[in-house]
């Protein structure tokens, strides 16, 4: 689905990623776990387009998105849903979800997709015409991942989804990533929740320093004596 | 007294009121998109009122339907300066005060190049036209036909473009760019499109705001400046980048203009609009309707 290979980026003369490769297969949920300044959100912003890449590639379904501006990128079906959500705080909760599929091939079916949405959050539907920046952090990162989703993408990029949730939120959080993967989307996840992340995810790598230190299935991971005595406290 | 109350200068402030909208309009979208600071914002209005004056004095039609030549020509241009000379200001800057500086720089010339163009081409002396002059009896005021028609379509065009920014995609995605551009990029907006747009909706709007003013003020190659001033007076009293606020704006900053010259004397309107700047900047920058914005 997406393939980054050798991928280095930064932000002008400082370099975050060193030569990153990695894989997300369709219909997997592929986690990138690491410490924070380990550069997983510049991966994810390079992906979308936000962060220019100096060198190496990134593919989605086997196309080379160098060239593509981030509203391309949502065109051919990716999401991302940010760090620290960046949900439109002035604008109402339907208005976040109009928004979301303002690229063209998400138009048809809007109606329908709001209402799956609502269906899938049936909090947001409460707060329809609340301004965003109203909702709670909770309910703020259900709008970001609906916002999301209402473009139609293929693959979900999540960065830090549970991030500043309270933990029962940030349970319910992971079985609803488990639910969007049952509904077909692929979903490649960012998170520093380490322990919950390798229990939904399929695959995962870990990035320190820029580099990827490790990676297999989650499963081995979470077995994995290195990763449970740096990352799980174990 | 007893003038202040009439239903002139009511009608006067209302009329001023709509102007000062349509201008900051676009000011305030260009500022809010892209960080731009356009100060050749009231040269444009001052092409859409010579385009009013010649399309009147040579070929009979009046600015009601030259307005319409003016809405297109200076969208035209509004997007020829934007893919020409802001593009590259945008590209060539790091930082948001980069932005605002060069940008400001770059527009002044534009605004140079434009006043002396006019001035060389149409000498510089006032020129204006008799047009819907004739005296209308409201009740018990009475009013020129022609200030009841630049309020009515002033009114009418800030209308449009409140239910265009509140209910079409393209008003939507104009006003994400404006709120978190970043998170405009990610949801797929086209952002160089909308901010064509923006360009194009702005010096449109200016442009027709000019037909309008030519029918009440004589054009002049120089008559631009204190709109540009005006507007920017107006979009930090309502906020910058806030659409609603700036028509609000552009009443309350109409209505001190208007009765505070009233009160006092014509040599006083400048005293009075940069004294309303300076005050607001001192003690409100946010707007007048504004939170206080985050400092990121």
């Amino acid at each position: 689905m997406l393939e980054i290979d050798a991928l280095t980026a930064g932000y002008g003369e400082i370099r975050v990623l060193e030569r990153v490769s990695l894989d997300v297969a369709e219909g997997s949920i592929t986690a990138l776990v690491g410490s924070n300044g380990a550069g997983k959100t510049t991966l994810m912003r390079a992906v979308a387009g936000l962060v220019p890449v100096s060198g190496g590639r990134i593919a989605l379904e086997g196309a080379d998105l160098a060239s593509a501006a981030p509203s391309e990128r949502v065109e051919r079906g990716l999401a991302l849903v940010p760090e620290g959500r960046l949900i439109f705080p002035g604008f109402s909760v339907e208005e976040n979800l109009r928004i979301g599929a303002i690229a063209p091939h998400a138009k048809a079916g809007r109606a329908a997709r709001m209402a799956e949405m609502y269906a899938l959050f049936p909090i947001l539907e409460q707060r329809r015409r609340q301004p965003g920046g109203t909702l709670s952090g909770g309910e703020q990162q259900m709008l970001a991942i609906a916002r999301g989703l209402m473009s139609r993408p293929r693959l979900l990029l999540l960065d830090e989804p549970s991030l500043g949730l309270a933990p029962a939120i940030a349970q319910s959080l992971f079985d609803t990533i488990v639910a969007i993967r049952g509904a077909g989307v692929t979903v490649f996840v960012v998170e520093q929740d380490i322990r919950s992340t390798l229990e939904i995810a399929d695959t995962a790598y870990v990035l320190e320093n820029g580099r990827i230190a490790l990676s297999g299935t989650a499963a081995a991971l979470l077995q994995d004596p290195q990763v449970r005595q740096a990352y799980l406290g174990l | 007294m007893a003038d202040l109350l009439s239903g002139q200068l009511l009608i006067a402030a209302l009329v001023l009121a709509g102007i000062y909208g349509l201008v900051a309009l676009g000011l305030n979208l260009i500022y809010g998109t892209m960080r731009l600071l356009n100060v050749a914002h009231g040269e444009i209005l001052m092409l859409g009122g010579y385009l009013a004056y010649w399309c009147f004095t040579l070929t009979g039609v009046g600015p009601i339907w030259s307005m319409f030549l003016a809405l297109v020509l200076a969208g035209g241009f509004g997007a020829v300066v934007y893919r020409t000379l802001c593009r590259r200001v945008l590209r060539s800057a790091r930082l948001i005060e980069q932005i605002e500086a060069n940008s400001l720089l770059v527009l002044f010339g534009v605004s140079i190049i434009l006043q002396n163009a006019i001035a060389l081409s149409f000498t510089a002396t006032a020129r204006a036209y008799p047009y819907l002059d004739d005296i209308v009896r409201i009740g018990g005021f009475q009013v020129t036909a022609d200030r009841l028609v630049v309020l009515g379509i002033g009114l009418a065009l800030c209308f449009a473009v409140i239910l265009f920014f509140r209910f079409s995609g393209t008003g939507l995605a104009i006003r994400a760019l404006i709120e978190q551009p970043d998170a405009a990029h990610l949801v797929g907006v086209d952002v160089e499109r909308m901010r064509t747009i923006a360009f194009a909706l702005g010096f449109g709007i200016a442009g027709v705001a000019g037909c309008l003013i030519s029918m009440l003020e004589q054009v002049s190659p120089f008559m631009g400046f204190p709109f540009t001033i005006a507007a920017f007076i107006v979009i930090i009293l309502g906020g910058l980048g806030n659409i609603a606020g700036g028509l609000a704006g552009a009443a309350v900053l109409a209505l001190i203009e208007v009765y505070g010259v009233a009160l006092t004397s014509a040599s006083m309107r400048s005293i009075l609009i940069y004294g309303v700047f300076i005050a607001i900047l001192v003690w409100r920058p946010q707007g007048l309707f504004g939170r206080r914005s985050v400092v990121r």
